[in-house]
């Protein structure tokens, strides 16, 4: 246990920065950096205090504190990865927007060159 | 069909027909298939070269037709719906789509307008299963397109003979109501889908349709099956 909180406290170290960096050259702006702080915050915080999870799966009726950090990633994950593909789709949708929009100019261009 | 339409064709005004072939790296097949629509009278054809990576707009050029071109590829939904909305804007009364891999006849085209015409209908669908075509590969004809056929029927509640075929006729009144928003092959049955929704007059029509290609397979028909349902869950 205490060397994989070793290497993981370094592992978020090195995230934390990188996502600062990110930060710092307009990458992502102050709403991620936020969300992205806390999160990787709060990981740290569970694995160099297990006990909390366990804590905290016992009070909502969880029997160990791996299984509820378990329940509560994938949801997470579901749901992040539900939206992205929405957004896939729509981006999608708007790239065929401009692509047709292209064709259409594009063919207007080349019929007024004819005709002059 | 707009009934002003036909009383102005008795009295001598004639339709335009606009041919919308939507291609897809097709250099060997859309020259023949360009000139054989020209041979056969039809002089407002518009190509969409949907981001081809071969010289499908080289060969399709040569023969002089009207070409569009999508910068990148976006699949044969979105090149019907681009070809769709140019025939309009250039005025055309009757929209026909075309394949460009040459497995659709010609003759097929003037009498599926005369029926049209004859009986009012807003939208024409090709069929194999009418008696025209020939020589369809078993397994297509026995399980992929019986299987399409009852996801069509699921999906847009229209009972058809034929739930996927590229040979469609479609009246002014029609290519403006109806709009394509699914980019791939699930076009189909969305297509179907709006008919039903539209309240649109259809018919199916016997087409012959010459097998030198498989076409769309299992993988094929998986992929269409995931984007109707993609659809269903977002919209």
């Amino acid at each position: 246990m205490i060397l994989f909180q070793i290497f993981f406290s370094l592992f978020i170290v090195f995230v934390l920065i990188k996502t600062i960096s990110r930060f710092r050259s307009k990458e992502i702006n102050v709403g991620w950096l936020s969300f992205w702080l806390i999160f990787w915050l709060v990981a740290e915080i569970v694995v160099i205090f297990p006990n909390l999870s366990v804590e905290f799966a016992h009070l909502v009726g969880i029997g160990r504190g791996t299984d509820l950090v378990i329940y509560l990633s994938l949801t997470l994950l579901f749901f992040f990865f539900f939206h992205l593909l929405t957004k896939v789709e729509q981006q999608k949708k708007e790239i065929t927007k401009l692509t047709r929009k292209i064709s259409l100019m594009e063919a207007k261009i080349e019929n007024c060159k004819i005709k002059n | 069909m707009n009934n002003d339409l036909l009383s102005l064709r008795r009295w001598g005004f004639s339709f335009m027909i606009y041919i919308v072939v939507p291609a897809y790296n097709e250099q060997k097949k859309i020259g023949r298939v360009i000139r054989d629509l020209f041979q056969h009278g039809y002089k407002n054809v518009v190509v969409i070269d949907d981001g081809s990576s071969d010289d499908t707009y080289v060969e399709a050029k040569k023969t002089g037709v009207q070409i569009l071109r999508h910068e990148v590829n976006r699949g044969q939904g979105a090149s019907l719906q681009t070809g769709n909305e140019f025939a309009l804007k250039q005025g055309a009364d009757i929209i026909v789509h075309f394949d460009a891999d040459g497995q659709m006849s010609v003759e097929d085209i003037g009498h599926a307008v005369e029926k049209m015409q004859r009986e009012n209908i807003d939208i024409i669908l090709g069929s194999r299963f009418l008696g025209k075509t020939t020589g369809i590969p078993w397994t297509k004809k026995n399980i992929i397109l019986p299987l399409a056929r009852l996801f069509n029927n699921f999906f847009s509640g229209l009972k058809l003979t034929d739930a996927h075929n590229g040979f469609r006729i479609l009246s002014r009144h029609a290519a403006e109501k109806i709009m394509i928003t699914q980019e791939g092959m699930a076009h189909n049955s969305e297509i179907t889908a709006q008919i039903k929704k539209l309240n649109l007059k259809y018919a199916e029509y016997p087409v012959k349709i010459v097998y030198n290609e498989y076409g769309q397979g299992v993988g094929g028909g998986i992929k269409i099956i995931r984007d109707l349902l993609i659809n269903k869950l977002i919209k």
